[in-house]
C-alpha cells in the first residue's frame, strides 16, 4: 500500500511541477509583455497628447482640415484615455471640434452599439464612459436604460457618464434613479454639483418629490447652488416629516442667508433629532452671527456635543453677552458643557482679559473676573492659564497667583 | 511493528487529507481571488478620480495614527497623509506616551500648540494628558496619553476626537501613496449605509527611497527575509482577504490601514484592549455584532489595491517576535468567537472562515510540527522509505509555490508595482519557501501559542535597526 501511496503521490507531484512550472513561465514572461506593452501605450499616448497640442496650436481651416485625419487615426478610447488626464486640457473649440467630428463619423456607431448591448461587460462600459464624453444623439437614450441596468458597475459608469451631459435631461434621469436607489445619493450629489447652475429649476421641482431621498439630495445641492428662487419652498422643508430633510433645508437655509427665514428655522432648535438641532445652530450662526444667540444659549446644555459645538461658536462671537451663562454652567454643568463654556472662552481670547478684569478698581468688574476665574478654575478644564500669565508682569503674575490660591491651592502651586 | 505501522498510516492519511483540503481551500480562493481582484482592477481603471478629488460631497475621513516611538517613520507617515489627493480629512496622532523623539518630531513638523478641545471620553482608555493643534494644519490634532492600553487603548482615545462620519485607522510606519483615500472611498461612496468597514493592500517599503512622505523610489529588498514577506502579503490579500470580501466574509480589515464607520465602532465600544492586537478581533466582532442584532445588510470588504507601505522585520528576531503576536491574538480571536464555527446564523462566516482560521490558523502549527515528528519517526522505523518521504516533501514544496505564483499571477496581471527582475525574483522564491522560510513562520506561530496559552498579552513592538531605515 505504502508503494502505491507514493506512486500516487508522485504522479500527482509531477501534476503539481508541471501546473507550477506553467504558472510560473507565465508570469514571467506576462510581467515582460505587460512591461513593453506599457511603455508603448505610454509612448503611444504622449503622441496623442503631442498631436492633440499640434492641432490646437493650428486654426481655422487647417485645424478643420485636421481633425478627420485626427479621428480616423484614433481610437474613442484612446482619446478618452487622454480626457481622463486631469493635467492636461485642450481649448474649449477644439474639444467641442473633434466631438463634433466624431459623432458625424462612424465609429460612433460602434460605440453606440457597443454601450447599448454588447456582451462583453467592460468593452460596454468604456463605450459607455466615451459616450459621456461625446454626447452622441443616442447617447441619453443609451444612458437612459443602462443606468437600470442589473450589473451595478454598468449601472455606476452609466450615472457617471450620464453625470458629464450636464443637462437638464441628465438631471432628470438621475434624479429619477436616485428615487428607487437612495444608496447613490452621494455620488449623484458629486455629479449634479458640476452642472450649470441653471439646473436649479429641476432641483426645486425635486424638492417637490414625494420621495425623501430626492428632497433631502434637492436641500443640499440647491445649498451649494446657492439657488433661493422659492425660499418658501425651502422654508416649509423645515417641517417635514422626515428629520434628515428638516436638517437639511436648515443647512440650505443656512447657505441662502436670507434672514426671513431664521423663524423658520428656530423652530427646528426643538426638534427631537440632535443632528436636526446641530443644523439648525449652524444656520443661525451663518445668518445672524452673535444676533443668535439668545435664540441658541440654552442649547448649551443640549447633550449632543456638535450641538453644544455650534453654540459655543456663537458664544465666542458675543463673548461678553455669553458671559453670564458660561458662568453658571461651569460651576454647575456637566463635564461636556464645561469645556465647551472654556473653549468659547478660549476662542474670543477671553482669559486675558479675565486676568486683567481680575485686578480691576471697578468693583462690579473685578467681582466677575472672580467668579469666572473660581469657574474656570474649578471647572478642572485646561485653559491655558499658565501661558496667558507668561506675558505679564512677575508682580502681575504673583498677585494672580495668590487669588487662584485662594480659589484651589493645588492648582497655584502648579502655576508656581 | 505492523500495529504501529497501520498507526502511522492512519495518521499519515489524516495529514495527507488535511493538507490536501487546505490546498483545495487555498486553491479555490486563489481562483476566486484572481477573478475578483480583475474586477477591482477594472472598476479602477475606469474611475474618474478627479471628480473625487474636487467634490464637497466626497464623504470626509478621520485618520487616527497611533503611536509609540515611532520618530523613525511618524515624519515620514505624517507628509505622506498631508500630501493626500483628497478633499476633506483630518490627522488624529495619539502619542502614546513615547519614550523617544517621537513628538519631537511631530513638533517639529506640526508647530504643535496646546488647546483645550472639548471631548467626552467614551472609552476610559487611560488620561490623555494633552491635546495639541497644528498652527500649520489646521486638520491635525496631536493627542498625548498615559500608555498601559496597548494600540486599541490610543486608538479609542483617537476615536473621541473623531468628527467624521469614517474613520481612518492606521499604522504610524504606513506611507500611503497620494491616491490611497479616493481609491478606497469611493468604493465606500458607492453605498455608504451599507459598508462599514473596508481595507486594502499594503507592501514593504524596506528599500525605497522616501522623501518628505513621497515614495521617489521603489527598489524593493532583494533580502530573502522582506522578499518572502512580499509574497506572504501578495498570497494573503489577493488570494484569501480578496476572495473572502467576495463573500463579504472579510476576516481581518488590517489595522496597518483600515477603514471603519464611526458610528459602528462607537457601537462595538472601540477597539478592545484585552487583545494583544486590535484589527483581527473588531473584525470578528463586527460580524459577530451585526448579525446577532440584525442591523443591516452590512458589507466588510477587502480591495487589492497597494495603497501604501509599512516596514516589515529585515531580520529573524523581528519577524519572529511580530508573527508571534500576530499568532497569539489570532488564537484568542478564534478562542473568543470559537461559537460562530459551522453555526447557520452566521451563515458564510461560520463556514468559511471559522473552520478555516480554527484548522489551518489556530492548530496549523500543531499539525506541521508533528507531520515532520511522524515522517522522522515512521522514517526511522523502517514503515516510511525514502521515496515516500521525497514525495511528500515534494508536495508541500509544490503546492506552497503553486498557491504562491496564482497570486502573484493574479497580481502581475493587474499591479505594476514589480519589476520585472522582482517578478522573476519571486516566482523563483516561490519553489524554496518550504525549504526554510515556512519553517521559520512555523516556529513563530508554536512560539506565539506558547504565549497564548501562557497568557501573553504584551504588545511586542518589534524592534526597528537604530540607525534608522532599512
Amino acid at each position: 500500500m505504502d508503494g502505491q501511496l507514493a506512486n500516487f503521490i508522485i504522479e500527482v507531484d509531477k501534476l503539481l511541477l508541471a501546473m507550477a512550472l506553467l504558472i510560473a513561465i507565465t508570469v514571467v514572461v506576462y510581467a515582460a509583455l505587460r512591461e513593453a506593452s506599457d511603455k508603448r501605450r505610454a509612448l503611444n499616448l504622449l503622441k496623442i497628447k503631442n498631436n492633440l497640442r499640434r492641432l490646437a496650436s493650428v486654426s481655422g481651416e487647417k485645424m478643420e482640415e485636421s481633425i478627420p485625419l485626427f479621428i480616423r487615426e484614433y481610437s474613442p478610447q484612446q482619446l478618452s484615455l487622454v480626457a481622463k488626464e486631469k493635467d492636461f486640457r485642450l481649448p474649449e473649440n477644439l474639444v467641442r471640434q473633434i466631438k463634433n467630428y466624431f459623432i458625424n463619423s462612424e465609429k460612433i456607431f460602434v460605440v453606440e452599439n457597443t454601450a447599448a448591448s454588447s456582451r462583453d461587460k467592460w468593452s460596454r462600459i468604456e463605450a459607455i464612459i466615451t459616450l459621456g464624453y461625446v454626447n452622441s444623439p443616442r447617447t441619453l437614450e443609451i444612458l437612459k436604460s443602462s443606468i437600470l441596468d442589473r450589473d451595478a458597475d454598468i449601472s455606476y459608469f452609466s450615472m457617471q457618464a450620464l453625470g458629464r451631459l450636464k443637462n437638464n435631461e441628465a438631471v432628470g434621469i438621475l434624479l429619477e434613479f436616485l428615487r428607487d436607489h437612495p444608496r447613490s445619493g452621494y455620488n449623484m450629489a458629486r455629479l449634479l454639483e458640476t452642472f450649470p447652475a441653471s439646473i436649479s429649476t429641476e432641483l426645486y421641482k425635486a424638492v417637490a418629490s414625494p420621495y425623501s431621498v430626492v428632497r433631502y439630495w434637492a436641500l443640499k445641492l440647491i445649498g451649494k447652488f446657492k439657488a433661493g428662487e422659492d425660499i418658501e419652498m425651502i422654508t416649509g422643508l423645515t417641517a417635514d416629516v422626515k428629520s434628515d430633510v428638516r436638517a437639511a433645508a436648515c443647512e440650505c437655509l443656512g447657505e441662502l442667508k436670507i434672514r426671513e427665514t431664521t423663524e423658520a428655522i428656530k423652530v427646528c432648535l426643538k426638534d427631537r433629532f440632535w443632528f436636526v438641532r446641530m443644523h439648525a445652530v449652524r444656520a443661525l450662526d451663518k445668518i445672524l452671527g452673535a444676533e443668535g444667540l439668545a435664540d441658541v444659549i440654552g442649547l448649551i446644555n443640549d447633550p449632543a456635543a456638535k450641538v453644544k459645538e455650534g453654540v459655543k461658536n456663537i458664544m465666542a462671537k458675543d463673548i461678553e453677552k455669553a458671559l453670564p451663562h458660561i458662568e453658571e454652567n461651569l460651576f454647575n454643568g456637566d463635564e461636556a458643557t464645561r469645556r465647551y463654556c472654556v473653549d468659547a472662552l478660549v476662542d474670543a481670547a477671553y482669559i486675558p482679559i479675565i486676568l486683567e478684569n481680575i485686578l480691576s478698581e471697578t468693583p462690579e468688574v473685578e467681582q466677575r473676573a472672580m467668579r469666572l476665574m473660581a469657574g474656570l478654575v474649578k471647572s478642572k478644564v485646561y485653559f491655558g492659564l499658565k501661558r496667558a500669565l507668561g506675558s505679564l508682569p512677575m508682580q502681575t503674575q504673583e498677585k494672580i497667583i495668590n487669588i487662584v490660591e485662594a480659589i484651589d491651592g493645588g492648582v497655584a502651586g502648579n502655576l508656581r | 511493528m505492523n500495529l504501529f505501522a497501520r498507526y502511522v498510516n492512519i495518521l499519515f492519511v489524516v495529514y495527507f487529507s488535511y493538507f490536501i483540503l487546505y490546498v483545495v481551500y487555498a486553491v479555490i480562493l486563489g481562483i476566486i481571488g484572481f477573478y475578483e481582484n480583475r474586477r477591482r482592477s477594472r472598476q479602477d481603471e475606469a474611475e474618474d478620480y478627479t471628480s473625487f478629488a474636487g467634490s464637497g460631497f466626497t464623504l470626509p475621513v478621520s485618520f487616527i495614527i497611533p503611536a509609540r516611538n515611532e520618530h523613525v517613520w511618524i515624519g515620514e507617515t505624517m507628509q505622506a497623509i498631508l500630501n493626500l489627493n483628497y478633499p476633506e480629512y483630518e490627522i488624529i496622532v495619539v502619542d502614546d506616551d513615547s519614550k523617544d523623539s517621537t513628538v519631537k518630531v511631530l513638533n517639529d513638523l506640526l508647530d504643535l500648540e496646546t488647546v483645550t478641545n472639548p471631548f467626552v471620553d467614551r472609552f476610559n482608555t487611560g488620561k490623555i494628558r494633552g491635546v495639541f493643534k497644528s498652527r500649520k494644519f489646521s486638520q491635525v490634532t496631536v493627542l498625548t496619553k498615559i500608555s498601559g492600553y496597548k494600540k486599541a487603548g490610543a486608538v479609542n482615545a483617537g476615536l473621541n476626537f473623531a468628527r467624521y462620519k469614517y474613520v481612518c485607522v492606521m499604522d504610524a510606519d504606513t506611507v500611503l501613496e497620494a491616491d490611497a483615500l479616493l481609491k478606497v472611498m469611493s468604493h465606500v461612496q458607492k453605498d455608504p449605509d451599507n459598508i462599514i468597514g473596508i481595507g486594502s493592500s499594503f507592501g514593504l517599503v524596506n528599500g525605497f527611497k522616501i522623501e518628505k512622505g513621497k515614495i521617489v523610489e521603489r527598489s524593493f529588498s532583494y533580502n530573502p527575509i522582506i522578499a518572502y514577506q512580499n509574497i506572504e502579503y501578495i498570497r494573503t490579500f489577493i488570494g484569501n482577504r480578496i476572495a473572502w470580501s467576495r463573500f463579504n466574509v472579510s476576516a481581518n480589515i488590517s489595522g496597518g490601514f483600515g477603514i471603519w464607520r464611526r458610528d459602528i465602532l462607537l457601537e462595538l465600544g472601540g477597539y478592545d484592549t484585552a487583545f494583544t492586537c486590535e484589527d483581527i478581533e473588531l473584525t470578528f466582532r463586527a460580524h459577530d455584532y451585526i448579525i446577532r442584532n440584525r442591523k443591516l445588510d452590512y458589507k466588510i470588504l477587502m480591495l487589492p489595491y497597494y495603497v501604501g507601505w509599512t516596514e516589515g522585520p529585515s531580520n529573524f528576531r523581528s519577524l519572529l517576535s511580530q508573527r508571534g503576536r500576530w499568532q497569539r491574538v489570532t488564537n484568542e480571536t478564534v478562542d473568543k468567537y470559537l461559537q460562530m464555527t459551522l453555526n447557520p446564523k452566521y451563515k458564510l462566516f461560520a463556514f468559511l472562515i471559522l473552520p478555516y482560521f480554527l484548522l489551518y490558523e489556530v492548530l496549523g502549527v500543531f499539525f506541521e510540527i508533528s507531520s515532520i515528528v511522524l515522517v522522522l519517526v515512521g522514517w526511522l522505523m523502517g514503515v516510511l522509505d525514502v521515496r515516500m518521504f521525497v514525495a511528500i516533501f515534494a508536495l508541500m514544496v509544490l503546492t506552497q509555490a503553486l498557491v504562491s505564483l496564482i497570486a502573484i499571477l493574479a497580481f502581475v496581471r493587474e499591479e505594476k508595482l514589480f519589476k520585472l527582475k522582482d517578478i522573476a525574483y519571486f516566482v523563483a522564491l516561490s519553489f524554496f519557501e518550504v525549504f526554510w522560510y515556512r519553517w521559520m513562520i512555523s516556529l513563530a506561530k508554536l512560539w506565539g501559542t506558547y504565549g497564548f496559552l501562557r497568557g501573553v498579552k504584551t504588545y511586542d513592538q518589534y524592534v526597528r535597526p537604530q540607525n534608522g531605515r532599512v
